[in-house]
């Protein structure tokens, strides 16, 4: 095996808790009620298409995107529109939901998959253009969490040129093994996926970054590119946050995106692997970003597992489906502990972006308080892109931020590394938040 | 569906890795025991008398503070404890009460709390004390008990000694006396080595780091090696300088300390190399036998220009593409 490639500078290495890593994805049933978010993206705003009482089926678009950068929203069921309101989401925002209720509601999930057709398309015929607009009509957007069209970022402009594609397995969020698990039972889907990107982009080499202590991915994967010569696997030291866009990136290929810059800064173009799944389904099934593996973890479920789920699933399903007794859950987070979101409802959806479900009785995370800083650096160590925050977080504070800091704060990615190991527990990350907030006002 | 309780709501990350502000402070107070040791072993129980004095001083006079405060202080933090036990360190095993009363007053109020409490401050309370003493009761604070001697004998330090009486009086006093605490001088100041010892648990945690030390005992030590090399006749040998006064003190405990030193690494080094240069200064031309309380003190001045102008280098400032 290769030498492990990691990023250079800061990082942390949370205990990984990946305790699902080796249960299977299992398929759940149809729930007896979906909560379609109308907005899953980030982007413009979508057009809804659908109004109370009509009758969708599977694959149905329910709302539209009204420009390039917005991404459409379908129907994962047959079933009716029942309602669309506002409801809080994961994460606590409220906001506009479809109520579908599905026509069979209770029915194998596994089965509806089934019932989908195979097109056994010849990638070789499709133009770049086709490819595109197909990953645009399907909804596909990055899975690995922040919500980004897909085509939009496989759409770089003609003087961007693009010499790699970086296929991003690293997940490297304690808990999360849903990519872990796709790139172990889904690895020949997910070259197929690949190979429809590759067409988009002449001749590029294509590397799949995947942490170390995904021995098994790393190893199914590695056996089945071994006959391709433009196809690596990259091993990557577990260290956190190694799945970062831009670490990813300084890992694999040694290039720094410039500050403010995207990864087509330098050439690259970035895709989770859950998205490349998305892309295969997308051609192959000609399903559109309907359903996603979500983790289900956290210390008080007893049988942590990946699930395949469709988008709009309440929690309260994944409740149920794993025994988990809610009388003990103080924290549901949705997504990674690092940089998950809290929720306060059992009813909120399931979306594109949920990666994860973790249930966590209040003994695992403490309440904290702010005390002073003590100015022991450690945010500046540990901080993947070399800022200053401990200086920043104190300008935000006082809302006097020198003009040399503005770039650096936007260069934020928000990791939570810092406030990871800040001995007075101070709230970094949501400083560095009302920092950009400012700054972006102010222009 | 509802759960039992409110659902916790919180911003990410959710995990921490457990330090905290009371871990540091205490782990910092630990790693002086070491050099504690020594001074006890050496001075007897008056070194007891002045490190529970101070420190006992040091946290009532914040636990006051705290009191009447507005703002929440936490008074056991240990921060207040650190100060007291460091500026027990910086004064002889012979000072008065009334003394250590002051010094922690001038320390915890005009060194830590008018700056608006911990992590404020912009000079290192302990050393404020220190120079507070130094220059109200110069009597009492440059007549230092000799160790061992337990008939009260007092006398001056070895940089006092040269000071006063030039270089043939330090012909007699070996480097081992020295690192080991075998001469005259405050409770911290004595043993180069056991303050050594303790400090690398410190090193090993990363709450200090090798720059400042380096930068400041390096720049002392090559600063006074080039008047040795120059005059032997007239200047003191380096090592005869880095192993003495509180240049160990200072450079490990007291210029790292992680409110009042820089956060860069430029800003670090040059921090360590401002505290030697002025230190050096101080000792081989200065009216004062030792300048290592006023070297950092006046460099930690410097440090909030420091972190602005020497910033480390940011991931992404790279030409593009």
């Amino acid at each position: 095996m290769l030498q492990l490639r990691t990023f250079k500078r800061g990082g942390i290495y949370p205990p990984h808790e990946k305790l699902s890593a080796d249960a299977k994805i299992i398929f759940g049933e149809i729930p007896g009620n979906l909560l379609i978010p109308v907005n899953q993206h980030i982007g413009r705003p979508l057009k809804i298409t659908v109004k109370k009482g009509d009758a969708v089926k599977r694959g149905d678009l329910l709302a539209e995107s009204t420009g390039f950068i917005s991404s459409n929203v379908h129907s994962p069921v047959d079933g009716k529109v029942l309602k669309i309101f506002r409801f809080p989401l994961l994460g606590g925002l409220i906001r506009e939901v479809i109520q579908i209720q599905p026509t069979e509601p209770g029915k194998s999930f596994k089965e509806v998959l089934e019932s989908d057709p195979y097109f056994d398309i010849d990638i070789g015929s499709l133009t770049p253009e086709a490819i595109r607009k197909r990953i645009e009509e399907a909804g596909i957007v990055g899975m690995g969490g922040a919500g980004f069209p897909t085509h939009v970022k496989l759409s770089p402009p003609p003087e961007k040129k693009i010499d790699a594609l970086i296929i991003n397995g690293a997940e490297c969020e304690p808990y999360i093994t849903a990519d872990h698990r796709v790139m172990v039972e889904r690895s020949s889907e997910i070259i197929k996926g690949i190979k429809i990107l590759q067409r988009l982009f002449e001749n590029v080499p294509v590397y799949i970054g995947i942490e170390e202590n995904k021995p098994d991915a790393l190893k199914i994967l590695d056996e089945l590119v071994s006959k391709d010569g433009d196809i690596l696997i990259v091993p990557l030291k577990a260290k956190y946050p190694q799945g970062g866009e831009k670490q990813l990136i300084k890992a694999v290929l040694n290039r720094e995106v410039p500050s403010k810059g995207l990864p087509m800064d330098v050439g690259v173009v970035v895709q989770n692997v859950a998205t490349v799944l998305a892309v295969y389904d997308a051609f192959y099934y000609n399903r559109p970003l309907t359903e996603r593996v979500v983790t289900v973890s956290g210390n008080v479920v007893n049988q942590p597992g990946n699930i395949l789920l469709p988008v709009g699933t309440p929690v309260s399903y994944v409740v149920k489906k794993f025994e988990i007794d809610v009388q003990k859950v103080r924290l549901l987070i949705a997504g990674g502990p690092m940089m998950g979101r809290t929720s306060h409802s059992f009813e909120s959806p399931v979306t594109k972006t949920t990666s994860a479900l973790l249930f966590f009785d209040n003994r695992v995370f403490a309440e904290r308080r702010e005390n002073p800083c003590l100015r022991c650096g450690s945010c500046l160590r540990v901080c993947p892109m070399g800022l200053d925050v401990a200086l920043y977080t104190q300008m935000i504070k006082a809302d006097k931020i020198a003009p040399e800091a503005k770039d650096h704060i936007q260069d934020c990615i928000e990791c939570g590394s810092c406030a990871f190991v800040c001995p007075a527990d101070r709230r970094l990350v949501q400083w560095m938040r009302l920092g950009k907030t400012i700054i972006r006002r102010e222009n | 569906m509802e759960a039992n309780g409110v659902l916790i709501m919180d911003s990410s990350p959710l995990g921490r890795t457990g330090e905290s502000t009371r871990k540091i402070m205490f782990t910092v107070c630990l790693t002086l025991v070491p050099a504690l040791a020594v001074s006890v072993w050496m001075f007897g129980w008056d070194a007891v008398r002045v490190l529970v004095l101070t420190a006992v001083f040091t946290v009532g006079v914040e636990a006051l503070i705290a009191k009447f405060s507005n703002t929440k202080i936490d008074y056991l933090d240990g921060s207040a404890l650190l100060t007291g036990i460091l500026l027990a360190m910086n004064v002889p095993s012979n000072a008065p009460w009334w003394m250590l009363l002051i010094g922690a007053v001038v320390a915890v109020v005009i060194g830590k709390q008018v700056f608006g409490g911990l992590g404020q401050n912009i000079f290192n309370p302990a050393l404020v004390a220190r120079v507070f003493l130094l220059i109200s009761f110069p009597m009492q604070m440059t007549s230092w008990p000799l160790p061992g001697a337990f008939d009260g004998t007092t006398g001056a330090t070895p940089l006092g000694i040269l000071k006063t009486e030039g270089i043939g009086a330090i012909k007699t006093i070996g480097v081992g006396d020295l690192a080991m605490g075998h001469i005259g001088g405050s409770l911290g100041e004595i043993s180069a080595l056991a303050l050594l010892i303790g400090s690398l648990y410190l090193f090993y945690k990363k709450y200090i780091t090798w720059e400042i030390p380096v930068a400041f005992i390096g720049t002392v030590f090559v600063f006074t090696g080039a008047f040795y090399l120059i005059n032997p006749a007239q200047y003191a040998s380096p090592v005869f300088h880095i192993f003495t006064g509180g240049l160990f003190l200072g450079a490990l405990y007291m210029a790292t300390d992680m409110v009042t030193s820089p956060l860069s690494f430029k800003g670090k080094l040059l921090f360590g190399f401002g505290c030697g240069f002025f230190t050096a200064l101080i000792r081989l031309f200065g009216s004062y036998p030792e300048g290592v309380s006023f070297a950092i003190l006046f460099m930690n001045a410097f440090v909030p220009l420091l972190d602005r102008y020497f910033p480390d280098k940011k991931f992404g400032m790279v030409k593009n593409g």
